[in-house]
């Protein structure tokens, strides 16, 4: 037994490393599975299980995160060294942010609360997992093709890099996009007629102008995953601002739930809304969220 | 969520999902010229894996038709009526999906352990 793993570990390693180094691409799955594991069950708030989330945290993030720093380290790649430290902060951001998210999910109704854990989590998270792992594939395929000179293959690894990233970002604009009640988002439906006469307000508008430019940098991306060619400048500056301009949306996304949670709990709070309001129920502006726009941009055939 | 399912419905959906994997490994091979004798060999060895998936779904699926027969004469008997296990409202994921998430999760922490550790200290070979 003792010589068939030494025989087969050091090869797995091998293909760890280079998975992780030549296309991070271990990076979007995962965490698109860490963020789904810590939403799983919203309404669970006793101690074990908020200590079980915590424990994943630091064996994900930190603990997982500090490893591969110090290979990198030994390795003498500090600047995946260092992109292993930032992304520390990162994930700490990000788990602050869920465990904000899964107390206003734990309030919703339950049917929306289903539909939530349903669509929006379970789904579309393996949709974009099912995706990655297409990406996956082709990087692959490419190193099999090009199994004595692998360098030929960096152009695959960064287009599958940079659009794995894009959909975990859109993986997550639809989870925090559904995070509120129906009622709180007031959330309707872009039609090809609204997208037509462009009768959208200002935030709708820039949303939309991002999102597009978005899709053609995936666009552009996609067509050269297949190409086998050294590394290039054209992939990682379209991924870039492809990424940069998702992660804008996504901001703005936030901060519009984290508003609108906080007007509402607000209203229900105060003595007019008790007093005045027969039926007891909140109500927001009417608005599209980030999901709405990209589904209605489908639709249209934009994105 | 994955309550009502019985065992055959979680062997098929792994079965599915292993089918499907295995067909887009092929497809990511389709534009490539193999030539050497191990890519063809690791074409061969996913191909019949998806095969004998898809071999196995079917014969469940024949062998799901064909019993049911029996089990309605049964059902009708008891006065029991087939469940319905759409439109649930559910409260959480199950522990199912949980755990799948939370292993594959364990399995990057072990191989980025492995990457730190690296027992036989000869992964810089490979560059």
């Amino acid at each position: 037994m003792k010589p068939l793993i030494h025989c087969f570990a050091p090869r797995l390693t091998h293909f760890a490393i280079l998975f992780r180094h030549r296309s991070n691409l271990i990076f979007p799955v995962t965490t698109t599975m860490y963020v789904m594991s810590v939403m799983a069950k919203p309404l669970r708030t006793d101690k074990h299980y908020i200590n079980f989330i915590y424990a994943h945290f630091f064996q994900y993030a930190i603990l997982g995160e500090l490893l591969w720093f110090i290979g990198s380290m030994r390795g003498a790649w500090y600047s995946v060294a260092i992109g292993n430290l930032v992304r520390i902060p990162f994930f700490a951001l990000l788990f602050k942010l869920m465990l904000g998210l899964r107390k206003i999910i734990s309030k919703l109704p339950h049917v929306e609360l289903s539909n939530f854990l349903v669509s929006a989590l379970l789904i579309k998270g393996a949709a974009c997992m099912a995706t990655v792992l297409f990406f996956a594939f082709e990087l692959i395929s490419c190193w099999i093709e090009e199994i004595d000179d692998t360098t030929f293959c960096n152009n695959t690894s960064t287009a599958a890099l940079y659009l794995s990233t894009f959909l975990m970002f859109s993986t997550f604009l639809g989870i925090i996009s559904k995070a509120l009640s129906r009622s709180e988002r007031g959330e309707i439906i872009l039609t090809k007629e609204r997208l037509a006469t462009f009768n959208l307000n200002f935030k709708e508008k820039l949303q939309i102008c991002c999102l597009q430019v978005v899709a053609w940098c995936a666009m552009l991306l996609l067509s050269s995953l297949g190409v086998a060619s050294e590394y290039n400048n054209t992939n990682t500056l379209v991924g870039m601002v492809g990424l940069v301009l998702l992660v804008f949306i996504f901001v703005i996304e936030g901060w519009h739930l984290l508003n609108t949670h906080k007007k509402n709990a607000a209203r229900m709070q105060s003595p007019e809304f008790n007093s005045l309001s027969k039926v007891k129920e909140v109500k927001s502006d009417r608005r599209l969220s980030g999901a709405q726009l990209v589904e209605g941009m489908t639709l249209g055939g934009m994105v | 969520m994955m309550k009502g399912l019985t065992l055959r419905d979680k062997v098929n959906g792994f079965l599915i999902v292993l089918m499907g994997a295995c067909g887009m490994f092929l497809f990511c091979l389709t534009s490539g010229g193999a030539e050497k004798g191990d890519t063809i060999g690791a074409i061969f060895v996913v191909g019949i894996i998806g095969g004998l998936s898809l071999t196995m779904v079917i014969l469940s699926e024949v062998i799901s038709v064909v019993r049911p027969v029996n089990n309605t004469l049964e059902d009708n008997q008891d006065g029991r009526e087939g469940e319905r296990v759409t439109g649930e409202i559910i409260p959480e994921i199950s522990n199912f999906w949980l755990g799948i998430t939370v292993i594959l999760t364990l399995l990057h922490t072990a191989l980025s352990a492995a990457y730190a550790i690296d027992p036989w200290d000869d992964w810089w070979y490979f560059w």
